[in-house]
């Protein structure tokens, strides 16, 4: 299970983001991709998503048939519990849904949210809600697992709860890439690729 | 994903008020009272006129000659298409003088025809023989119900009916005479059709029913037993012509729109459903559920208010065919609801949440 980027460049109008960038990615590892706004964090995970491509150079999927993505908004159903946003991958897959629930609360539990199961997603805190991202994405279980900025919106306290579940994403079955400028999630993270320009 | 697991989704969705099904089912509800039982309610107005003018008397033609009417070929025009029926009526000089009638006597009318089924009268329940009297008479005589009429003499007069002949501008020789049946035989004065669905141009039939007149008598003239209500109604061109008529076929297309609107906005969570691994075939099985769940109720309320409308309004024979318009409308309108419901869904791809959700 491999992401490998050989020589790749973008360039919007005809301002290059970044040029000649080769990577790889690996299972079982946390990547932090670092560097100030309009480095082009977001933009690399645009590309690694195949929602754009690049200028130039090439990207080449090993065994990765799935890439997931989790926005720096959260996004849920404002009337539907937390649960429920957690088992509806699950039922996705096939589960029944007394299968999904009890696996739904677990997945809930280990990212620190099983008080919130029966609650609405709009009462939850933005540091709850995004956890609550973070724990749907667990449940769908995707190869690769792009989080752009999950900590940007959020105050100290709920951006430091994210960080702490961040550590539960990291998989044997899974390659996991956070675009962040927040030090205490760079430090959660096994490698830094750090796209500030070089002038 | 299983159907089991589909419906309760929807179901959950439902009673959270993901779906606002109260919302939509609102919005419909008004499209549907606006569009489709205006419409029924504009249909019944006009099928109502339509038969006031019927029941005055209005659809009435009548031939009045001097003694030349031939009974035979006056009942025969029944079988001619939009004749409903006829009679053959002569007027006689005898009266009947009722002991309790101040007014004076009734003159005698004889009829050649079914006189009970021409006027809408309702026939004695024992009696097959005698008069008909008109309910005024009757009323004015105290006696309606009555089987037999006292007269001066001391005589007992069957009564095998009645029948209704309001002062509503009518020719109103019928209105105190008391009509006796007799057999289709000899000459007759007038020739009396009912045509329905109603068209003055029938007056050229009952031409045929008189022989030629003798030399010196005067010439047959047609009329209308009730001109109050003119001789071009237009019950036929309004009835076709009525603007809600357009409303009715727009109704059911501004429900699609509804339908697709409804989960139009929800677009972003159909969005990451699909990026969740639900398969669209399913999102659109799970929101026509939904879909369902407000529209049906709708629809359902939309018929029985117009079962109601129609109830009300007594439209006999008419009713069955007004209702199977309602109910196709409605039909048509629940079937575009789940339509849309589908469009709506199948215009989402998983990526549009990246539009909308991705940091710039
Ligand atoms: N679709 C686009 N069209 C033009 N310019 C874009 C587009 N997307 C991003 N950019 C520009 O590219 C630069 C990098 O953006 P982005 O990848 O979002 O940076 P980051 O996520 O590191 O803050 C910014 O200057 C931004 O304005
Ligand atoms: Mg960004």
């Amino acid at each position: 299970m491999r992401i490998e980027l050989a020589a790749i460049g973008h360039q919007f109008a005809d301002q290059w983001l970044f040029q000649g960038l080769s990577l790889t990615f690996e299972a079982d590892r946390l990547y932090a991709l670092v560097g100030p706004s309009g480095s082009g964090k977001s933009t690399l995970l645009s590309i690694i998503a195949s929602m754009i491509s690049p200028t130039e150079g090439s990207i080449t999927f090993e065994r990765v048939d799935e890439v997931f993505w989790v926005f720096q908004t959260a996004n849920g159903v404002p009337a539907r519990s937390a649960a429920d946003h957690v088992a509806l991958p699950l039922l996705a897959q096939g589960m029944d849904r007394t299968v999904a629930d009890p696996i739904a609360h677990d997945i809930l539990h280990r990212f620190g949210l099983g008080a919130t199961a029966d609650r609405p997603f709009k009462s939850l805190s933005g540091g709850e809600a995004q956890r609550l991202m973070l724990a749907r994405a667990m449940a769908r279980d995707p190869q690769c697992l792009l989080i752009d900025e999950p900590t940007a919106q959020l105050d100290r306290t709920s951006a430091a709860s994210v960080t702490t579940t961040l550590i539960n994403l990291r998989s044997s079955s899974r390659i996991t890439i956070v675009a962040t400028h927040d030090q205490s999630v760079i430090d959660a993270c096994d490698s830094v690729i750090d796209l500030t320009p070089q002038t | 994903m299983k159907l089991r697991a589909i419906a309760s989704e929807a179901g959950r969705n439902v009673r959270s008020g993901a779906t606002r099904a109260v919302t939509w089912a609102l919005i419909v509800l008004l499209i549907g009272l606006g569009t489709l039982l205006a419409d029924t309610y504009q249909a019944v107005r006009i099928v109502q006129s339509a038969y006031a003018f019927n029941a005055s008397g209005a659809s009435v033609l009548t031939l009045q000659t001097d003694g030349t009417v031939d009974p035979g070929r006056c009942l025969a025009l029944e079988t001619v298409e939009g004749v409903e029926s006829a009679m053959a009526l002569r007027f006689t000089e005898t009266t009947l003088r009722p002991m309790a009638l101040p007014e004076g006597p009734l003159p005698i009318v004889e009829i050649a025809g079914d006189p009970v089924a021409f006027l809408d009268g309702s026939p004695d329940p024992v009696n097959v023989s005698g008069i008909l009297l008109s309910t005024e008479v009757a009323e004015q005589l105290g006696m309606e119900g009555a089987d037999a009429l006292e007269l001066e003499s001391g005589e007992r007069v069957a009564i095998r009916g009645t029948y209704p002949f309001a002062d509503d501008g009518r020719d109103g020789r019928l209105a105190s005479s008391a009509l006796s049946v007799v057999p289709p035989a000899g000459h007759f004065d007038e020739c009396w059709i009912r045509v329905w669905p109603y068209e003055y141009a029938a007056v050229d039939l009952l031409a045929f029913t008189a022989d030629p007149a003798p030399e010196g008598a005067s010439l047959p003239q047609a009329a209308q037993l009730n001109m109050t209500l003119g001789t071009a109604p237009e019950f036929q061109q309004e009835f076709s012509h009525r603007i809600t008529r357009m409303a009715a076929a727009l109704g059911p297309l501004a429900i699609a729109l509804v339908g697709f609107a409804a989960l139009w906005a929800r677009r972003l969570e159909l969005s990451t459903a699909m990026q969740l691994g639900v398969r669209k075939r399913e999102l659109v099985l799970q929101m026509q559920l939904e879909t369902l769940t407000w529209a049906a109720p709708v629809c359902w309320l939309l018929l029985a208010g117009g079962f109601v409308l129609l109830n009300h309004a007594v439209l006999s024979e008419d009713q069955p065919a007004l209702f199977a318009g309602l109910a196709s409308q409605v039909g048509a309108a629940l079937i575009c609801a789940l339509s849309g419901a589908a469009a709506g869904v199948l215009c989402v791809r998983p990526t549009l949440q990246y539009r909308y959700l991705k940091a710039r």
